[in-house]
């Protein structure tokens, strides 16, 4: 046996995965994590540090880390990089004004070494708005056909109605599932979802 | 077969070329519909960007597959509607967005024709309000807000200003998120946001407002009437006093005192860069609706903002 499989099997035992909630201030990110946890967003807060919600999704145990995103807090997330096995950049898709300066933190944030191989959710968040960018607009402004170091995927969504959250906790799972559990047997299933990568 | 493997190979590498220019036009075209005025020249431009596109592809006819070639064609029909739309819809607010200038000419070969922009979706307008002095501004300082929809709207630049937007004129727009930035000496007499209202560099000024979170960074000697459902956040802040807004659409308990949280003062004891306004502080809103000279003001100014340092 060896080495490798050894590491593998270790993890396979936890089947633990971290996924690390990104983005400017105000994008929802913790409006998202209430909602997937059942909690009333009414009273959501802005983040001071960060909050962490442990969830089961099918058979793993999801750690997702919620950071705050206001920009004298952005210097502190490298904190949180270590040990990440997705990236879920949230993205307030009515801030039209700040879409500049969201494509630029995530494309510094992609650079980070500690981060090279974790899996990239872009969340289009708050379609519920009318008139909010979407998600073609988004990965364009976001420059996301640019990345080509991370597996990455767009999905628009919103907090307040729940609309893909689950969907796109599912992409992130099966991805990194496919990396860290099975890499070397790709089931023909997750294919499909690899295709927007492959076509980078 | 080495034939059609040539063949195969001038339709890759033409197809590849042709999406690239194709997204790089399609993604500019959405978005200058979404951010407009665009000038009649971007749109010009645009326009003939897309006739080059289309001449491309008819100096090649003949030599590519007819399923690529139908394929490229739908692209330029695409790409030629949404110009049109784009057309007819000029000329609406006075938002602009510059879009990156590197990202053009990359080749976003990743692209489904499901993926398409959504051509019903409306193009949200932002409101903005900025750049006035010794003035009393209404809703009739932004420029043109869309009726019925919902936008953010920003507010900058203000020195010695007045603004009310309390009462809700503006056919129904919904104010999603309101971003306010560098004021001094300003009273702001806000309609309820239904998002966050972000506040930067604030100097001496008076707010009233209902929102669902209320993040203020960087400012100092403010007074803030708010309802809100949340805690309000201070950074970089000093001299802030807060106070419930008397809010006769929710049941919220008046009495219940704000919990402000201060993110520049993480420690056990209490900030000491806000405070709560006395109880039964009343904000200043009852303000003609009618013009106002700037000595008026100014006068109202002296007496309802706080008096800073
Ligand atoms: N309409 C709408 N508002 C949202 C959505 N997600 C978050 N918000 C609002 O956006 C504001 C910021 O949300 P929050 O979760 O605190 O953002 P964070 O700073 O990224 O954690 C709050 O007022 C939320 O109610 C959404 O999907 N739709
Ligand atoms: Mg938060």
């Amino acid at each position: 046996m060896g080495l490798l499989t050894i590491i593998r099997k270790n993890r396979q035992k936890e089947r633990e995965m971290r996924l690390l909630f990104l983005g400017l201030d105000n994008a929802g990110k913790t409006t998202i994590l209430k909602k997937l946890n059942g909690e009333d967003i009414m009273t959501v807060s802005p983040t001071l540090g960060f909050n962490i919600k442990t969830f089961a999704h099918g058979r793993y145990t999801l750690n997702l880390w919620d950071v705050g995103g206001q920009r004298t807090l952005r210097p502190y997330w490298r904190n949180y990089f270590e040990q990440t096995d997705a990236l879920v950049w949230v993205v307030d898709s009515g801030d039209r004004m700040r879409m500049k300066d969201c494509r630029d933190e995530l494309h510094s944030l992609l650079l980070e070494d500690r981060l090279a191989g974790a899996s990239l959710l872009v969340f289009a968040n708050k379609q519920d708005i009318q008139g909010s960018m979407n998600d073609v607009e988004i990965r364009d402004a976001l420059d996301l056909h640019l990345i080509t170091t991370h597996h990455w995927k767009i999905l628009s969504c919103s907090a307040v109605t729940g609309e893909n959250l689950v969907a796109g906790l599912d992409w992130v799972v099966n991805d990194v599932a496919s990396r860290l559990y099975y890499s070397s047997t790709l089931t023909s299933t997750s294919t499909a979802e690899r295709s927007q990568r492959v076509s980078l | 077969m080495s034939e059609d493997t040539a063949k195969w190979q001038i339709a890759h590498s033409f197809a590849e070329g042709f999406n690239a220019t194709f997204s790089d036009l399609e993604s500019r075209i959405s978005v200058a519909a979404a951010m407009e005025p665009s000038s009649s020249e971007i749109i010009q431009g645009l326009a003939a960007e897309v006739a080059a596109l289309s001449r491309r592809l008819s100096d090649v006819l003949g030599t590519l597959p007819s399923y690529d070639q139908r394929q490229h064609e739908q692209r330029v029909k695409t790409l030629e509607q949404s110009l049109e739309k784009l057309r007819a819809a000029q000329p609406k607010s006075k938002f602009t967005f510059k879009r990156k200038a590197n990202g053009s000419g990359k080749p976003p070969s990743s692209h489904k024709p499901s993926e398409l922009p959504r051509p019903e979706a409306p193009s949200s307008s932002n409101l903005i309000l900025s750049s006035h002095h010794d003035a009393y501004l209404g809703w009739h300082n932004i420029p043109t807000p869309m009726a019925g929809s919902s936008s953010d709207a920003t507010i900058r630049d203000l020195t010695n200003c007045i603004v009310n937007l309390a009462s809700q004129t503006t056919d129904g727009v919904q104010i999603t998120a309101l971003h306010i930035h560098n004021l001094k000496n300003c009273l702001l007499l806000l309609p309820d946001i239904t998002g966050s209202v972000m506040l930067h560099d604030l100097n001496r000024c008076s707010i009233v407002v209902g929102c669902h979170q209320f993040r203020m960074h960087t400012s100092k000697d403010v007074d803030v009437f708010v309802s809100i459902s949340s805690s309000p956040i201070v950074e970089g802040c000093s001299r802030i006093r807060f106070c419930r807004r008397p809010d006769p659409n929710s049941r919220q308990l008046q009495s219940e005192p704000l919990m402000v949280q201060d993110f520049s003062h993480i420690r056990p004891t209490p900030s000491p860069n806000w405070s709560l306004l006395p109880a039964g502080s009343t904000p200043p809103t009852s303000l003609p609706d009618s013009d106002m000279g700037p000595d008026e003001v100014a006068t109202l100014l002296d007496v309802t903002l706080p008096p800073g340092i």
